[in-house]
């Protein structure tokens, strides 16, 4: 190569260039999703429940009520200061409990959308890359079958058939989510892949595998990455629903769902038992659909 | 009904570096087939400049995907062969792929469309070096430099800015410029371009225009120009041919076609063409592309010519040598 200083001097540049430009990128991202003071109040809520949910133990006031404790001295006490949102008919803290109700409502967002997003996006990608081939008819008629059931109903009847347990309830619920994602990202590379970029790749040589997932996947984070923060206030409603059915995580687990329907049993008269968990489950959804618009509003300027 | 007669037999073997030979190719939908190319055959030699003209939907477009194989997915070529250095393109994809990778490069029609959203300029640059120069260990400092030496050779101005910019914060000119060092990357021997000027504004286009010129020339490349602009084609190539209708119905030097041109579609065409000199606005043809899904059986100007004779509704021309390097399809010079 020629000019070797001056390509040292130009590299420098460019680096120095780049710093700058992708700077003011995420400045620009920032200004966006700040510009709604809602995507900002759901910031903070998801932020600090995983403070919460990850530091369960050092948050919670009572850590041990959280599993199997009884204490008949303390049981029914309204909320106070000492017992933020009361304690139950065991006399365990409910605030406590919410905390570690937490970390298993997190836990399973995590792990569903950790299965499905990459799952569903890959037979998306499959089915609409290669339109009109078997593989596209084999993926989109099986995901055509799992969205023609209602999705709590195809959850519950999963449930139903394998044991009642927190990992069932997620694979439940992992089952039922794929299609949506796989439908999704189907629909956008099917578009995608007759723009002329994806040709261009085509003329030089570049294989099927790689211009999916180098120039096609890119293209998609956005619809992704939005839809799965505004999925995650549904699995946790869905995992919520299933625990509340008697599906789902069995007591004493602190999860939100069982801890709604373990104590409603005791409204109307001891209603701070129930309303803990269940403002929760609420705060939650609220954060995560607030903080999916923010999303939203950042990739959508783009 | 590919017994056709085909016209191969005028290319020169020896020196041919892209040869098409006698091309049929078909666009399917769900009710309709639509023959679009038919018995097109090309032939490119090293160093020369190949020139296409004629109208929107004439299948030059079709023409020039068919060569790298990019034709989506309702295309097929049903007949004929793509030739590259003697080594069919269309049977063995391992030797398409090499070749794509290494020997042709193409610019698109829309600068903007042929660049990925979301990656930078440089990521494009570096994606594509990295993936010309995959069996050979260059570090990334020395693609760099390559991607700086590209774009400087077609005349980028700020080029760190460039770099680091996504397609949307380019201009027009400055993204086919990006588009063209991109092809020259891979274009070692032939460079195609697909009307690379259509979406610029006309200063820009002969910038462009003049560009590709200057480092055809300097590359020593081959070149396949589709383009509208009568005027620098004719300046630009050593060969034009003019389609109509998925044929081609008239080759020869620039000189031939512009100054001498015997096809009634050709002349039309010429006319039609504004000039500066003449007050009034052309002519234009009469009447519309033929419908590909039944095209004429003969002639596929016929429809629309008004020489037309009984013989053009039945039987195809054949391509006739009318001068040193004219040749034209039509049952007028036979």
């Amino acid at each position: 190569m020629s000019g070797k200083a001056i390509d040292q001097d130009i590299f420098k540049e460019i680096l120095t260039k780049e710093r700058v430009m992708r700077r003011e990128d995420w400045r620009r991202a920032w200004y966006r999703f700040k510009k709604s003071k809602l995507s900002l109040t759901g910031l903070a809520i998801i932020i600090s429940i995983l403070f919460m949910a990850i530091f369960a133990d050092f948050v919670a006031p009572y850590p041990t009520h959280a599993g199997l404790y009884i204490n008949f001295k303390e049981a029914y006490q309204p909320p106070s200061l000492k017992h933020l949102m009361g304690t139950d008919m065991y006399g365990r803290d409910v605030f406590s409990r919410v905390v570690f109700g937490y970390r298993y409502a997190l836990m399973m967002v995590g792990m569903v959308l950790s299965i499905v997003v990459p799952v569903g996006t890959l037979l998306g990608m499959l089915a609409g890359y290669y339109r009109g081939r078997w593989i596209e008819h084999v993926i989109m008629r099986a995901a055509d079958i799992f969205v023609s059931v209602p999705p709590l109903v195809l959850a519950l009847s999963i449930c139903s058939i394998l044991e009642p347990n927190v990992f069932n309830a997620m694979l439940a619920i992992t089952l039922m989510w794929w299609p949506w994602y796989t439908r999704m990202v189907y629909s956008i590379t099917s578009s995608l892949r007759n723009e002329p970029f994806v040709w261009a790749a085509k003329a030089l040589g570049v294989s099927d595998t790689k211009i999916m997932f180098s120039e096609l996947l890119p293209n998609m984070l956005g619809p992704i990455l939005t839809k799965a923060t505004l999925d995650a206030s549904w699995v946790i409603l869905i995992g919520a629903a299933i625990s509340f059915l008697g599906l789902g995580a069995q007591p004493p687990t602190p999860d939100l769902g069982t801890m709604v329907a373990e104590y409603s049993s005791y409204l109307p008269q001891y209603w701070w038992m129930s309303l803990g968990p269940a403002l929760a489950i609420a705060i939650l959804i609220l954060g995560f659909n607030l903080l999916g618009d923010g999303i939203k509003d950042v990739f959508a300027g783009e | 009904m590919f017994s056709q007669e085909s016209d191969y037999t005028r290319i020169d073997k020896i020196n041919s570096l892209l040869e098409v030979r006698d091309l049929y190719v078909n666009y399917r939908s769900y009710w309709y087939v639509y023959k679009v190319l038919n018995g097109v055959s090309l032939s490119v030699r090293k160093g020369e400049k190949v020139g296409i003209l004629g109208e929107s939907g004439a299948g030059k477009t079709t023409l020039l995907k068919s060569i790298i194989n990019i034709l989506p997915p309702s295309g097929k070529i049903v007949n004929g062969d793509i030739l590259y250095k003697g080594k069919s393109l269309i049977k063995d994809k391992k030797y398409l792929n090499e070749i794509r990778r290494r020997s042709i490069g193409m610019i698109f029609q829309d600068p903007l469309a042929a660049l990925n959203p979301v990656f930078t300029i440089k990521e494009h640059m570096l994606d594509i070096l990295k993936h010309i120069y995959k069996n050979s260990n260059y570090s990334k400092s020395d693609l760099m430099s390559m991607a700086v030496e590209l774009l400087r050779e077609v005349m980028l101005p700020d080029i760190e800015r460039v770099l680091n910019s996504y397609p949307f914060q380019l201009s027009g000119g400055m993204r086919q410029r990006v588009v063209i060092a991109m092809a020259l990357a891979s274009a070692r021997e032939l460079l195609l371009a697909d009307e690379p000027t259509t979406n610029l504004d006309v200063t820009i286009q002969d910038q462009i225009l003049r560009l590709i010129d200057k480092l055809v020339n300097e590359r020593k490349l081959s070149l396949v120009l589709v383009s509208h602009a009568l005027g620098l084609l004719y300046r630009m190539v050593n060969t034009l041919y003019v389609m109509y209708g998925g044929e081609i119905i008239e080759i020869g030097s620039p000189r031939d076609i512009l100054k001498d041109p015997l096809h009634p579609y050709t002349r039309m065409l010429i006319e039609s063409a504004p000039r500066i000199t003449t007050p009034k606005v052309g002519e234009g043809i009469r009447g519309n592309p033929p419908d590909y899904r039944n095209p004429p059986p003969g002639c596929r100007f016929y429809p629309r010519c008004p020489f037309a004779k009984e013989i053009c509704k039945i039987r195809k021309p054949e391509l006739k040598k009318v001068g040193e390097t004219h040749y034209v399809r039509c049952h007028l010079y036979e």
